[in-house]
Parts: C-alpha cells; structure tokens; sequence
C-alpha cells in the first residue's frame, strides 16, 4: 500500500507541473464539437448524447494511451527507473499508485465535453439513470488503469514507442463504438470488438443517457467487469515480464 | 562481508543486420572476485568501459549476471532481491535520475517512501539530509533549476535517506569542477562514516582521498586490489618531465639514468622524460638542473598510462 500511496503522490506532484499532459483537455472539446455537429445536422437529436459521450471517451482513451503509456517510458529516459526498482518497493504498485492518478484525472473530461455541448449546441446531457452511469464508469476506469498499465509495459519493449501508442488511438475509437456504433462494423470484426472492455463500457455509459430502461444491464455489466479484470491482469502480467525481460538485457535505462 | 563478488560474469548479445542478423556477444564483466568487508570504503578504479557500471548495477538487483554470484549483506543479489534492496542505495552520477520539475524536497519524499517510511519520518530524514548535503535553502526550488554539482549532493541525499547500510556511489563526482568535487568529497567522508561504500571512479585521485582499498577493473576483470598508499605510489614510479632545448648529448644521458623509461622529443622541441621507477624523477630533474636548464615541467601519468605501466603493455 505504501508503495501505491508514493505513486499515487508522485503523479499528483507531476500532474501539477506538467500542464502539456492536459492536453485531451484542450482536444475533447473538439471532438466533442464535431461530433455534436454531425448529429445536429444530420437532424438526430436521440444519438446527441451518445455523441457527446464518445467524445469525452476519446480524450479519457487518449490520457490513458499517451500519458499512462510514457510513465515507464519518460522513467527510463529520465534514469529515474533503475533508481525506482533498485529500491524495497514493488515497482507495479508504484506505476499503479501513477496510472490511478492518470485514470482519475480524465474524469473530469466528460463534465466537460457536456458542458462544450450546452455552450455550443444549447444542448443540456441529462443522465436518466444516474446508478448505471456511475458503476459503469468506475469498472470502465478499472479497464482503463489496466489498458494504460499494459501500454505503459508494452511501450518498454522499444526506445521510442510512438507508432505504437498513436496505432492504439484511433483504430480503438472505432473499435470501441466511440465515432460509429459497432453495429456498422463488418460482421467479422464485432468479436473483436466485443473483447475490449471499452466497447461495453461506452454502451453502459449510452445506456445510462437514454430515457428507456435499460436492458441485460446484469450480464452487460458481468461482461465488461470480466473484460476490465482481464485487461488488468494482463497489464500487470505484461508489466512483470518486461521489468524481468528488461533487467537481463539491462533496458531499464535508456541513454 | 557487505559486498561479495565470485566469478560474476555478464554479457551482452550485440544484434546487427536488418534481414540477415549477425549477434555477437559483448563481454563487460568477465569472472570478477571482489570481497569488501563491512564499513570498508571501497574504490572501483578504471576507465571508461571497463565494467565498473555493470558491477554496480548488479549488485543493486537492477541486472541480471549472466553467470557468477554476488551477494550484499549476506543476501543474493538475484534470489533475495527484496532482501538486498532493503540493505543498500544506489547512487549514480550525472545530471539524470530525478524528476525535474519536482522540488528536491519532493525527490526525497517520494524516495523516502519507496523505503517504506512513513510520512512524518520520510519528511524528518529529508529535511535532514538536505541540510547535511548544504541543500537546505533550495530544498524547495525545482531540481530543474539546481547546477550540476547541487544535483550531485541531490543524489547523495537521496542515496542516504533511507540510512542504508551499503551504499554504490557510480562516478559521483562526474563533471564537476575541482572546488566542486573537494567539498563534494568533504561531504562524502562526513555523510557516509560507518557505512560500506563502493565507490566506482576513474579518477584516482578520488580514490585515493576517499577510499580504504581501491581494486583496479579493467575489461571486465579485477586486475590488482590494493591499498590507495600504492596507488600513490605508482603514480610518483611513473613520472612525466617536460623540458625545453636539451641537447643531444644531454637527452643521451638522461636515458642512460636508471629507471628512466623513454626519453622522447616532440615536434616543438620539448623533450619528454618518462620514468618507471621510485627515484628516478629526482635524479632526472638534478641532472637538468645541474646543467642549467630551469623551464621543466612534471606531471603525473594518466590512470590509462599507469594501466599500459600496469598491464605489461598489452592490447587495449
């Protein structure tokens, strides 16, 4: 726990003096702008909401990608990694303690992509059924710490991981049902789809938007629980092996 | 003993080639003996290259031997990782390692948890460190703003924060000035009394100021271990003489004197007399004297020439 608290100040401090990782925060709106354009002009006021929810999502998948990808990345870079893991503390709790800080912070990007909405569209987002919104957004933030926590691993394997951070941003918003619903996506492509815990994630969050009761909310939320703790898992499982597979080859630093 | 080191060997597997990949292995320890007993401070003298990083960065867990042991307060360094961490700090040099844009203040916090402190003593012992170091007025200014030789008392700070009971300073002194490093090694031999230090330098000099014993590596081996005394001695056995306008004859005697190793005459003139043996510059510099001349220079060997002296001339 100690180790997850140091990470977890860590970033805050962080946070506060790196202004250019709020980036999403200047992007979202954007999205959110052009998305809610589409909609309005195309004359379909029920899929407003939606719109205006995937572009909050795409500036919380943006943070977790770019930002939570760069902490062991930036650590290598720094030299502060091999100071990091020469110490008594278990180093995936420490990237653990960041990634929550990270997750948390972009939150806040969905307050505000419904607030561009009402200032630009005149458009109010109201939340029928706030319960749903609010467990689906917290197990969706859990696939999320996982999903940056994988990149984050992953993004050790090579010096300067760009490529493959910027091939995990967009093909991911369409994927997840973020631009287009996944029922326009080719047939062969929706299982595949429906293995990333985002996809379900923003479906519960769409749920939640709309004014019927929402159905199969108990497997739909079995499934994206299942999803977010396997993507968890499997950040953490990436994370170990590249710490290991790093330490032989002697990568933890980067010069 | 605090740190011990049999046959520990590492290697790494250079790749090159895009279709066709050619590896070849790269040797950067090569079977290194070392047994420092507790309290010692320890010099790790050799040039660039020559593996002292290496041997640093796995006696702090952070790499793997390819063969060999080594263990820190009894502890083995790949099975009781945990166990070794708790004992000891790595401290490198250079200008990297911190969070720039933090405080110093902060830096040592969030080093300070890593050890498990809590949050009342981590502030406690930062605070304290920071003073011992002479960092207590910039304790709270971004360490992006510290000059390199404040960041080099930084990252003896963060080493002694936790109170390890090792320490692995790795070329601590890099880059900084002669004034510098004389109250940078000041600090040293007042912050570190008590504690194990392995001290990994190519400056021999540093060696011989701080350290108890000083083992020389070179290309990945320990070549001799000894005491800084003999350091010095070797260092005055292979003097340097430069004079200006010695006559044939003159340079034909000084070669003749024993102990007199080369005598060479460099395109302006200046004839170098190189020496190998105790006394030999005494007798040198007599005779240039006797003969008048009185524009004579000495300087010691560089710690690449005392190896060449040392290593019996072979190919580096």
């Amino acid at each position: 726990m100690a180790a997850f608290l140091a990470g977890l100040r860590l970033q805050l401090w962080w946070a506060r003096t790196n202004v250019d990782e709020l980036q999403a925060f200047v992007i979202t709106p954007l999205f959110t702008v052009l998305f809610g354009a589409v909609v309005d002009d195309a004359g379909r006021p029920d899929l407003f909401a939606g719109a205006v929810l995937g572009g909050g999502l795409i500036g919380v998948w943006m943070v977790c990608v770019q930002v939570g990808g760069n902490i062991i990345q930036h650590a290598r870079w720094s030299g502060t990694f091999e100071g990091l893991v020469s110490t008594p503390a278990a180093v995936p709790l420490v990237i653990a303690g960041r990634m929550a800080v990270v997750v948390g912070v972009t939150v806040l990007l969905l307050p505000e992509a419904w607030l561009v909405a009402w200032l630009v569209f005149g458009v109010a987002v109201v939340v029928p059924h706030p319960v749903v919104l609010l467990v689906a957004l917290l197990v969706t933030l859990v696939g999320l710490h996982g999903a940056a926590t994988l990149v984050a691993g992953l993004c050790v394997l090579g010096r300067r991981p760009y490529v493959l951070q910027l091939a995990l941003t967009f093909p991911f918003y369409l994927l997840s049902g973020l631009v287009v619903p996944v029922s326009v996506l080719p047939d062969w492509l929706r299982p595949v789809s429906n293995l990333s815990f985002l996809t379900w994630g923003a479906a519960l969050l769409r749920s939640a938007l709309l004014p019927g009761e929402p159905v199969g909310l108990d497997w739909r939320f079995a499934v994206l629980a299942v999803t977010s703790a396997t993507t968890v898992s499997a950040g953490f499982v990436v994370l170990l092996v590249v710490l290991r597979r790093a330490s032989i080859r002697g990568t933890l630093h980067l010069v | 003993m605090a740190i011990s080191a049999v046959g520990l060997r590492r290697t790494y597997t250079r790749a090159t080639g895009f279709l066709r990949r050619e590896r070849s292995e790269v040797v950067a320890l090569d079977g290194v003996d070392l047994q420092v007993p507790t309290g010692e401070v320890h010099g790790l003298l050799g040039p660039n290259g020559a593996g002292k990083t290496t041997l640093c960065r796995i006696l702090a867990t952070v790499l793997v031997p390819t063969a060999g042991t080594a263990t820190v307060a009894g502890h083995d360094v790949v099975s009781h990782k945990r166990r070794v961490r708790e004992e000891l700090a790595l401290v490198l040099g250079g200008e990297r390692g911190f969070y720039d844009r933090l405080t110093g203040m902060q830096n040592l916090l969030f080093w300070a948890a890593l050890y498990g402190l809590s949050r009342a003593e981590s502030d406690r012992r930062a605070r304290m460190v920071l003073e011992r170091v002479g960092l207590a007025g910039r304790g709270e200014d971004r360490v992006g703003t510290y000059s390199r030789g404040m960041k080099q008392r930084l990252h003896l700070a963060r080493g002694l924060v936790a109170e390890p009971r090792v320490l692995l300073l790795d070329e601590p002194t890099t880059g900084m000035d002669p004034i510098a490093t004389k109250q940078f090694h000041a600090v040293i031999q007042e912050l570190c009394e008590g504690r194990t230090i392995l001290l990994a330098t190519h400056d021999m000099v540093e060696a011989e100021v701080l350290c108890d014993r000083v083992s020389i590596i070179d290309d990945g081996r320990i070549v001799a271990t000894e005491k800084p005394q003999t350091l010095a001695a070797w260092m005055s056995r292979y003097e340097r003489i430069d004079v200006d306008g010695v006559a044939p004859a003159l340079a034909e005697t000084l070669r003749s004197v024993a102990g007199v190793g080369r005598v060479t005459v460099g395109t302006d003139g200046t004839t170098r007399v190189e020496t190998t043996a105790d006394g030999a510059s005494e007798t040198v510099l007599r005779i240039l004297l006797d003969e008048g001349h009185t524009s004579i220079r000495t300087s010691l060997p560089s710690l690449e020439e005392v190896y060449l002296h040392l290593l019996g001339h072979r190919d580096r």
